[in-house]
C-alpha cells in the first residue's frame, strides 16, 4: 500500500493538471485583492468568508474538470491497469487514488485560502476574530467537504473511462448538485436535509459556528468520503479493464 | 517439486451473449517459452487479462506460483511481468524515468538495475530521451524492460511484435531468447501468427473461439508438419505390403490415397512399386507448412 501511495503521489505531483490547477487557484486568491480593495469588507474574517465563497463558486465550476482529468487519465493512460498487474489489490488502488485526490484538493484549497486569507488579514487591519481557531476550523471543514465531494468524480470517471466524457459528466454533476442545494436550502425542509449531504456541506461548513454544527459537518464529510470509497470499490472490484 | 508455475483450469468468461472463454485449461512449465496462438478474437487477450487480474473470472481457476486465492494471486503477480497489448508508458518522460516510476510501484530504488535493463533492451544510449520520440520498436523494447523491472520469474507478453518491422522482430526475438536462456525467465508470448513465433518458442498453446484446441511442443509441431508422399493405385493392399517390406510402417489410407509419412522421396516409392509391377496412377510429395497445419487445426481447410 505504501508503495502504491508513493507511486500515486509521484504521478500526481508530476502531472501538469495538478500544477495547472494549483496555479489557477493561486491566481483566484490574488484576484480577491480586487474584492478587498473595493472596500466593502469590514473585517479580515469577512474577507476570509468572501474568499471561501469565491472558492466555492470556482470549485463548483472547475473541480469536475480536475476530477475528470485526474481519474479518467489514470484509466485512459492505463496506470490503474499497471498497478493491478503489479499485484496491488483493487481496494488499495481505490484507496490510494482517492487519498491522492483528497490531498490534491486540500493543497488547492490551502493554496487559495491561505494566500487569500493572508492578503485579507494583511489588508484589513480589523481582523474580526479573537482567535484563529474559527478560521482554521472553517477552512478545514470546507476543504474536507470538497475533498469528499470530489471523490464522486472517481465513480463517474471509472464508468466512462474517457477523459473528455469524464470532464463533461463530472462538471455537469458538480454544477447540478450545487443547483439542487441552492434550490433546496430555500425550502424549510430543505435546509435540514442539505446539512446531511456532501453538496450541502460545501455550503453549510462555511456557516458552522456551534460545536454541534462543526461536528455534523465533519461527520457528514468523513462518512460521505467513506461511503463513496466503498461504492467506488464495489463497482471497481468487477470492473473490466483494457 | 513441480515445474508448473501457472495453471489455468477450466477458465470461462462471458461478455453478455458472447462466450469469450470456454473452459480454457493449460499449464506453463518453468524455463520455457510458450507461444499462445489464436486468430484475432480467439480469446488470447481475455485469457491474459484474467491471469493478470485485469478481468474477472466467471468460472474456473488460475493458479500462479502455487497460489490461487485472490490475495495469493496478488502476491504471485509481484513475481510476474506483463506487457498487455501495448506498453504502459509516460510519453512525456524519459525511458529512465519510466523505469524509475515502475520501480516505485514495487518499492525499489536501484538506478544500476535500470541502467542494466536499458542496456539489455538496447536503449542505453537514449535513456534520457523522451519516450514520445521513440519508434514503435523502441517503445516495445521499453515495455519489455518495464515488465522486467521486478526481476520476474514469468513474463507475459501480449502481441509484442505487432506492427514491428522485420528488424524489430529479430531484435525482440533475440532479447526474449536471451531472457529465457540466460536468465531462466519463463515467457508466454501471444500472437495471431503461428509462423511469427516459430524461431522463438519451445511450446505452443493454440486457442480458437475461446477454446484450447491444441497444446504441443515445437518437436511435436515439426512432426505434424512433416512431409508425406501420396500414392494412388488400384492395388492398395499390395502396395502397403511393398512399403512394409521396405520398413515403412507409417502409412495412412485416406480414401483412394495411401499417405506415406516420413522422410522419403517420391522417386524411391515409384521405383519400389515399379519393381513389384504395381502401377501408380498418382505419386506426389506433399509438404505441410506451419501455416497449413494451423489453418487445418482451425478447420479452415
Amino acid at each position: 500500500m505504501n508503495n502504491l501511495i508513493k507511486w500515486e503521489l509521484k504521478h500526481t505531483f508530476k502531472s501538469k493538471v495538478f500544477w495547472g490547477f494549483g496555479l489557477f487557484y493561486l491566481a483566484i486568491a490574488l484576484l480577491l485583492l480586487v474584492d478587498i480593495q473595493g472596500g466593502e469588507l469590514a473585517t479580515g474574517y469577512d474577507a476570509f468568508l468572501t474568499n471561501c465563497n469565491n472558492l466555492r463558486g470556482f470549485f463548483t465550476l472547475t473541480i469536475g474538470i480536475f476530477g475528470g482529468t485526474y481519474f479518467a487519465d489514470a484509466f485512459e493512460e492505463r496506470r490503474i491497469q499497471a498497478a493491478i498487474m503489479a499485484g496491488n489489490s483493487r481496494l488499495n488502488i481505490v484507496l490510494s487514488k482517492i487519498l491522492a485526490s483528497t490531498l490534491a484538493i486540500m493543497i488547492f484549497s490551502v493554496i487559495e485560502l491561505v494566500t487569500g486569507s493572508a492578503i485579507s488579514f494583511m489588508s484589513i487591519k480589523e481582523t474580526g476574530v479573537d482567535s484563529w481557531k474559527p478560521v482554521i476550523a472553517t477552512g478545514t471543514l470546507f476543504t474536507l467537504a470538497w475533498a469528499a465531494l470530489t471523490s464522486i468524480c472517481f465513480i463517474i470517471s471509472m464508468l466512462v473511462k474517457k477523459t473528455g466524457a469524464a470532464i463533461a459528466l463530472n462538471t455537469v454533476t458538480m454544477i447540478g448538485l450545487d443547483f439542487i442545494v441552492e434550490l433546496t436550502v430555500e425550502q424549510p425542509w430543505g435546509e435540514k436535509l442539505s446539512r446531511f449531504t456532501l453538496p450541502g456541506q460545501t455550503f453549510f461548513s462555511l456557516a458552522a459556528e456551534s460545536k454541534s454544527e462543526m461536528i455534523t459537518s465533519a461527520l457528514v464529510s468523513v462518512s460521505g468520503l467513506l461511503l463513496i470509497t466503498a461504492v467506488s470499490y464495489i463497482i471497481f472490484r468487477k470492473d473490466e479493464l483494457k | 517439486m513441480s515445474n508448473v508455475i501457472l495453471k489455468v483450469d477450466n477458465l470461462s468468461k462471458r461478455y453478455k451473449d458472447k462466450v469469450a472463454l470456454d473452459h480454457v485449461s493449460f499449464e506453463i512449465q518453468k524455463g520455457k517459452i510458450y507461444g499462445f496462438i489464436g486468430e484475432n478474437g480467439a480469446g488470447k487477450t481475455t485469457t491474459i487479462r484474467s491471469i493478470t487480474g485485469l478481468s474477472s473470472i466467471d468460472e474456473g481457476n488460475v493458479e500462479l506460483f502455487g497460489l490461487s486465492d485472490s490475495k495469493g494471486l496478488q502476491e504471485a503477480r509481484k513475481k510476474m511481468g506483463c506487457l498487455v497489448e501495448r506498453p504502459i508508458l509516460m510519453l512525456n518522460e524519459s525511458a529512465f524515468y519510466n523505469l524509475k516510476m515502475q520501480q516505485t510501484l514495487f518499492g525499489k530504488r536501484d538506478d544500476e538495475r535500470i541502467n542494466n535493463l536499458l542496456d539489455r533492451v538496447g536503449l542505453g544510449d537514449v535513456k534520457q530521451k523522451k519516450v514520445k520520440n521513440f519508434s514503435l520498436g523502441m517503445k516495445q523494447r521499453l515495455g519489455i524492460a518495464l515488465s522486467l523491472i521486478n526481476n520476474p520469474e514469468l513474463i507475459i507478453l501480449d502481441e509484442p511484435v505487432n506492427g514491428l518491422d522485420p528488424m524489430g522482430m529479430v531484435e525482440i526475438r533475440k532479447l526474449l531468447t536471451s531472457l529465457c536462456v540466460d536468465d531462466g525467465i519463463t515467457i508466454i508470448i501471444s500472437s495471431h501468427i503461428l509462423t511469427e513465433l516459430y524461431q522463438l518458442v519451445t511450446d505452443y498453446i493454440i486457442i480458437s473461439n475461446g477454446k484450447i484446441i491444441d497444446t504441443l511442443s515445437k518437436e511435436q509441431l515439426d512432426d505434424r508438419c512433416s512431409s508425406y508422399v501420396v500414392i494412388e493405385t488400384e492395388h492398395k493392399e499390395k502396395a502397403i505390403e511393398v512399403l512394409n517390406k521396405h520398413n515403412f510402417n507409417q502409412v495412412q489410407v485416406v480414401g483412394n490415397e495411401i499417405r506415406i509419412l516420413g522422410d522419403v522421396s517420391k522417386e524411391r516409392i515409384a521405383k519400389w512399386m515399379f519393381d513389384e509391377g504395381i502401377l501408380l496412377t498418382t505419386v506426389m510429395k506433399y509438404e505441410k507448412s506451419l501455416e497449413e497445419y494451423y489453418m487445418e487445426l482451425l478447420g479452415r481447410k
